[in-house]
């Protein structure tokens, strides 16, 4: 699977991009991680690829994506086309909003999914974690890991003071999807 | 200072090969000062690393020192210094070099290395030029001289080398003459005794080149000693002003004919002042007047103003080099310091 | 350091941790993209096992500052990309003339001049072998994983003491930046310089067969005499051509009479394979989905990963182009490394690239469809 993981710079895409990748890892997945953004260290566009799968990764460039995530629109516009046919867009919903307010279309042949991840992230009290609410979303949809298994990864590797806050994100983002069959 | 036989330290001190020096290079000098000064020092020879660069001053140590030698590109002999020392700082490392060499292309690695303090001796001999290539400018060459590539005189000004090592951080920091041997052997051992960033530049000789740089038409043979009286003429040790009253004159047009009007007016006026020509590394050719005391000097100054072959009198301080020790100070050493973040790191 | 076992790390850690298993004690480099994760975590680890990290003022000084040190007693490395490669050349040189062991990491970048800092290249492929001005042999080793960032540093540094020389990992950005496995060893084999045995020695010149000589370190009383001038065994300066041209003969032959141990080439599908397709690093990863792809389709392509790019395996690669039929080479660069095909092959078979500049990685559907198109011509 290809996951295009996108934002602007300083929403935390980068982040997000290896924890994931260190959870799938973790799980007995060959993973290969890549991230690019543009020069400024905040407010460029960001993005970060995430190949997952059973057998040993060759091909090093996601020219299709399974899933995008898009955290700003700026990203959805830019990277949207790269999604194949069939399939996901985990969407935050200022952004969805934004969209319709723009007249963009959505697209027809992928599955769009709204997270409130701006909100959740906001009513938590740290805007910051807008990007763990949608791995949350993201690990509910896949269904390649348990949650259990990332948020072990964020008592181990996150400081003590951000741990419950990161954990409480992903929870949020995970419920607020319902289980697909 | 006790001086041992010439032969005990070219046995001990000297690999010997025929010397490629001009005679009346100051190198041969300098490597001198340095053996003595090592000798002094009591130094283990088998600890000594020299390390330099590109130019004729690269060769004072490569092939002729007898220790560890690294002979390395162009202006880089610092940073690879650097890198040894750290290394190894059982080494006692100098670096010789010379003003292109140092100042020019190495001018980069030598205010980095100052900063850093690392615990390196620079001896940069500066002759005014880049001599061994043909006599080019260099950051050291004066305002106005006429060398290969500024036929018309040079547009550029020189450094102050002394000030520009200082303020990027040495904590020894020396000018001398490749004339004062005994101040600059001593120099030397300050310098290496100092544990820190030692810099010592030495004014010298370059027969070959200055020839042309200064305009000096005497046989080859005469040029070392002119040089050397230049040297001497054109410098002042700090806190040891010169001794005398004397002024000079600066010709207007030759100097031939500035010295006869002097003469002449001098004996006008049947004053005992002695006038003859000198040369000075800041005024070029020109005349010195010897006072018998302060009076004779107002006086002479004031005749000095109105003969009209004279276009500018200057005092006797004016214009000089100072020579000395500037700078003795103690900050955080490099590899000290280096040593500290191991400790940190828990690698010691 | 990061304990023996499975890792997810970035291709420029693994690096550096490879670096310090075989030995390394001391880094010197200065900041660049995308080589600066190298440098950082040489600077957090290498204190902490007893070795000197250093950030020069340049380039020009890091470089110098490795060989000082390599003199010194230390396996020596430094890290950059492009811009820093060319203003390394000329101490690189010294290196060679010198006979330095040391390892130069370039991990490419788009280039030339400031280029695209942050996208990969394969554009530095001659400059590594010819970067320095004179005549000298290259060793320059080339890591397609993060996996191989750890291995082949290793071995960089292996070779760099076997045959004091410098070695040059020619990594890219995209290898470099990407987070992948890395599986550290319990133990990792090293290499170390022949040392002097006895109160004398010959630094640049000796009678042994492998034509490299015993390297001695400063501070031990040899009274060295190392110069990047044209010098005799003793290191003495000696501008005769008689001597120059020994030493550099003696220079090149100490690497390609081993040429057969330095060459590293993997392949796969070259058993009975009508195409050969040729290439290395990031662009060797989509070229082996794609040979994989072919043959899935009944095409016989073959996958020749070179992981040493100098010495160029031409006599090896002469002797495939009598067993295929064509060649593909895939690289990130406007053609460099399909000429040395060409002149291996001699014309006896069709040679053809497919170059990708602008700091793209091929995609395996780019050389399944060359791949194709060569077999049409078949």
């Amino acid at each position: 699977m290809n996951i295009l993981l996108s934002g602007t710079g300083g929403q935390g895409v980068v982040l997000a991009g290896e924890l994931l990748s260190r959870a799938l890892f973790k799980a007995g997945y060959e993973v290969v991680n890549t991230h690019s953004y543009g020069a400024e260290a905040r407010g460029g566009a960001c993005r970060s690829e995430v190949l997952v799968s059973d057998e040993e990764i060759y091909d090093l460039s996601l020219t299709e994506a399974d899933v995008l995530i898009a955290m700003s629109t700026p990203a959805y516009r830019r990277y949207i086309s790269r999604v194949r046919n069939g399939g996901t867009v985990i969407l935050d919903s200022a952004v969805a909003e934004e969209l319709e307010r723009l007249g963009v279309d959505l697209r027809s042949d992928v599955e769009t999914i709204t997270v409130p991840a701006r909100r959740v992230a906001e009513e938590l009290g740290y805007p910051i974690v807008a990007n763990m609410v949608l791995i949350g979303a993201l690990v509910k949809r896949s269904r390649l890991i348990d949650l259990e298994v990332v948020k072990k990864l964020v008592e181990e590797e996150m400081r003590p003071s951000m741990r419950e806050i990161n954990i409480r994100a992903l929870e949020a983002g995970y419920s607020s999807l319902p289980l697909k069959d | 200072m006790p001086v041992k036989p010439l032969s005990y330290y070219r046995e001990r001190y000297i690999r010997h090969q025929p010397s490629p020096f001009c005679p009346g290079c100051g190198n041969g000098i300098i490597l001198n000062c340095f053996a003595r000064a090592v000798d002094e020092l009591g130094l283990d020879q088998d600890r000594i690393l020299c390390v330099s660069g590109i130019g004729c001053s690269a060769w004072i140590p490569s092939p002729h020192f007898n220790s560890d030698t690294l002979h390395t590109t162009h202006g880089r002999a610092l940073a690879f210094a650097t890198g040894a020392k750290v290394f190894n700082s059982d080494l006692t490392v100098v670096v010789f070099t010379g003003d292109g060499d140092g100042a020019g292309i190495g001018g980069n690695h030598l205010i980095h290395a100052a900063r850093r303090n690392i615990d390196i001796t620079t001896i940069l001999v500066n002759n005014l030029s880049y001599a061994m290539t043909g006599g080019q400018i260099a950051p050291t060459t004066l305002h106005g001289s006429r060398t290969i590539t500024s036929p018309y005189g040079n547009p550029e000004n020189p450094f102050d080398l002394c000030r520009l090592v200082a303020a990027a951080g040495a904590t020894y920091v020396a000018r001398w003459t490749a004339y004062h041997v005994v101040e600059l052997t001593r120099s030397m051992e300050e310098a290496i005794k100092n544990r820190g960033f030692s810099f010592i530049e030495v004014i010298s000789p370059c027969p070959t080149r200055q020839r042309r740089i200064f305009g000096f038409r005497n046989p080859i043979y005469e040029v070392p000693s002119r040089i050397m009286e230049m040297l001497v003429e054109s410098t002042y040790i700090r806190g040891r002003e010169p001794k005398g009253h004397y002024c000079y004159a600066i010709p207007r047009a030759g100097v031939k004919e500035a010295l006869e009007a002097v003469e002449t007016e001098l004996g006008r006026r049947d004053l005992g002042a002695g006038v003859r020509q000198v040369d000075h590394l800041r005024w070029g050719t020109v005349l010195r007047v010897d006072c018998a005391g302060p009076e004779e000097l107002d006086s002479v100054k004031e005749l000095l103003g109105e003969v009209p072959e004279v276009e500018r009198v200057v005092g006797a301080l004016e214009g000089k080099v100072e020579l000395g020790v500037f700078v003795r100070e103690r900050r955080p050493e490099f590899v000290e310091s280096l040593r500290e973040v191991m400790r940190r790191a828990g690698g010691v | 350091m990061l304990p023996p076992g499975k890792h997810l790390v970035l291709g420029n850690i693994a690096c550096a941790e490879g670096a310090i298993r075989a030995g390394c004690r001391f880094f010197a480099g200065y900041p660049i993209t995308p080589a600066n994760e190298i440098t950082q975590h040489m600077a957090e680890e290498l204190p902490r096992v007893g070795g000197y990290f250093l950030q020069m003022e340049d380039e020009i000084a890091s470089m110098a500052a490795v060989i000082g040190a390599s003199w010194a007693g230390a396996k020596a490395m430094t890290a950059t990309s492009g811009p820093g490669f060319s203003l390394m050349q000329e101490n690189i040189g010294y290196a060679y003339m010198t006979e330095t062991p040391c390892v130069v990491v370039d991990v490419q970048r788009s280039g030339p001049s400031t280029g695209q800092a942050t996208m990969p290249s394969q554009q530095d492929f001659y400059q590594a072998r010819y970067g320095a001005h004179g005549d000298y042999e290259a060793v320059v080793l080339s890591p397609w994983s993060v996996q191989e960032m750890f291995d082949l540093t290793v071995r960089a540094f292996n070779l760099a003491e076997r045959f004091r020389t410098p070695v040059i990992l020619l990594a890219d950005g995209m290898i470099g930046h990407m987070m992948e496995k890395l599986v550290i060893p319990e133990k990792v084999e090293t290499v170390e310089r022949r040392r002097p045995a006895g109160a004398s020695c010959t630094p640049f010149g000796t009678e042994d067969p492998s034509l490299v000589p015993e390297m001695p370190r400063f501070g031990e009383g040899y009274r060295l005499l190392v110069t990047g001038s044209s010098h005799d065994p003793t290191g003495r300066r000696d501008y005769s051509p008689r001597v120059m041209e020994a030493k550099l003969r003696r220079m090149r032959e100490k690497i390609l009479r081993a040429e057969g141990e330095v060459r590293d080439i993997v392949e796969a599908g070259m058993g009975d394979a009508r195409i050969a397709v040729l290439s290395y690093g990031a662009s060797a990863r989509p070229s082996y989905g794609a040979v994989m792809k072919a043959r899935k389709e009944g095409i016989r392509a073959g996958l020749m990963r070179l992981r040493t790019l100098w010495p160029f395996p031409e006599e090896y690669l002469s002797k495939v182009a009598g067993e295929v039929e064509a060649f593909l080479v895939v690289e990130m660069n406007l053609g460099k490394a399909v000429r040395e095909v060409e002149r291996a092959v001699h014309g006896r078979v069709e040679v053809t690239p497919l170059t990708r500049v602008g700091g793209v990685v091929p995609t395996v559907e780019e050389v399944y469809q060359a791949i194709r198109r060569v077999d049409e011509c078949l």
